[in-house]
């Protein structure tokens, strides 16, 4: 390996047979460093000064060629070690934390709901209690939707968390992999008849759901 | 019958949506190592336009639905 190249990390899994494509980010052979139950994914790779989005998409399509088969934790993009002994010493430090959180996880995936009230929501205020109330009766609209997707996902769901973000409410829900179709199901079936948009996604690995 | 204001994406790079999902998750979701070296992404302001585009493309849709249901009941349909 030349002085100059890196480890790009892309996920760590439990250890089994199952099959990774064979080059990554920037056709960079794909290789894994195993300890005890776990394994991670990584690749030697000569950093460019900067990443682009064709990156950013190998990245992903190398991470959910390994979801397909089991769950994973993955690394963020774009994450760079400096040798394979950085990379030992991070997987000695996590191993009990990442061996439970595979362990808890296996078989779950995250689906997501982006709620977001409708414009007139948004319209200026004209004054400090106008804007109060209109924040009032966002939050409120954007809490009654997510509460909706709950009553009507009930059993699916084994965890749910909620982010507020700049857009509305972003909900993370943890799912058996086998009740991912149901879930896309109810949610195509719930009318949520109020002033909110939803945008379903998923399923993702259960980022959300890791201890760290 | 698909709601009217539900749209399920699952993850599909050909789809635009799903693009700017993936990208999301991919730069923003996952394990941060300290120490490791941070390299800058290429577009990433964009991303983040994206994704509201996305959600004001909903409250549109939304709009021209529920605009289009209301003329139907003005017609009496």
């Amino acid at each position: 390996m030349s002085c100059a190249a890196k480890l790009l990390a892309y996920c760590v899994v439990q250890n089994s047979e199952d099959h990774a494509p064979s080059v990554g980010v920037r056709g960079a052979p794909l290789q894994s460093m195993q300890m005890e139950t776990l394994r991670c994914i990584y690749s030697p790779l000569i950093p460019p000064q900067e990443f682009n989005q064709d990156d950013a998409l190998r990245f992903h399509a190398v991470l959910n060629s390994v979801f397909d088969q089991q769950s994973i934790i993955p690394f963020r993009f774009p994450t760079l070690l400096q040798n394979e002994t950085a990379l030992q010493e991070h997987l000695r430090e996590k191993l009990g934390v990442y061996s439970a959180d595979l362990h808890r996880l296996s078989d779950m995936v995250q689906m997501e709901l982006r709620i977001a009230a409708n414009q007139e929501y948004a319209a200026p205020a004209s004054s400090g209690i106008e804007y109060l109330q209109s924040k009032q009766q966002h939050s409120r609209a954007l809490q009654t939707a997510s509460r909706r997707a709950r009553d009507v996902l009930g059993d699916l769901v084994a965890e749910w968390k909620e982010r507020d973000t700049v857009n509305g409410l972003r909900c993370y829900a943890l799912v058996e992999r086998s009740k991912v179709t149901s879930f896309r199901q109810k949610m195509q079936a719930t009318n949520f008849s109020g002033p909110c948009a939803v945008l379903s996604s998923g399923p993702w690995p259960a980022t959300e759901f890791l201890h760290e | 019958m698909a709601s009217p204001n539900v749209i399920s994406i699952g993850g599909e790079p050909g789809d635009e949506l799903s693009l700017l999902d993936i990208l999301d998750h991919v730069l923003n979701s996952g394990v941060v190592i300290q120490g490791s070296i941070v390299i800058s992404l290429g577009g990433v302001d964009l991303v983040y336009v994206g994704l509201n585009v996305v959600l004001t493309s909903v409250e549109t849709a939304l709009r021209v639905i529920n605009a289009g249901e209301q003329k139907a009941l003005d017609r009496g349909e």
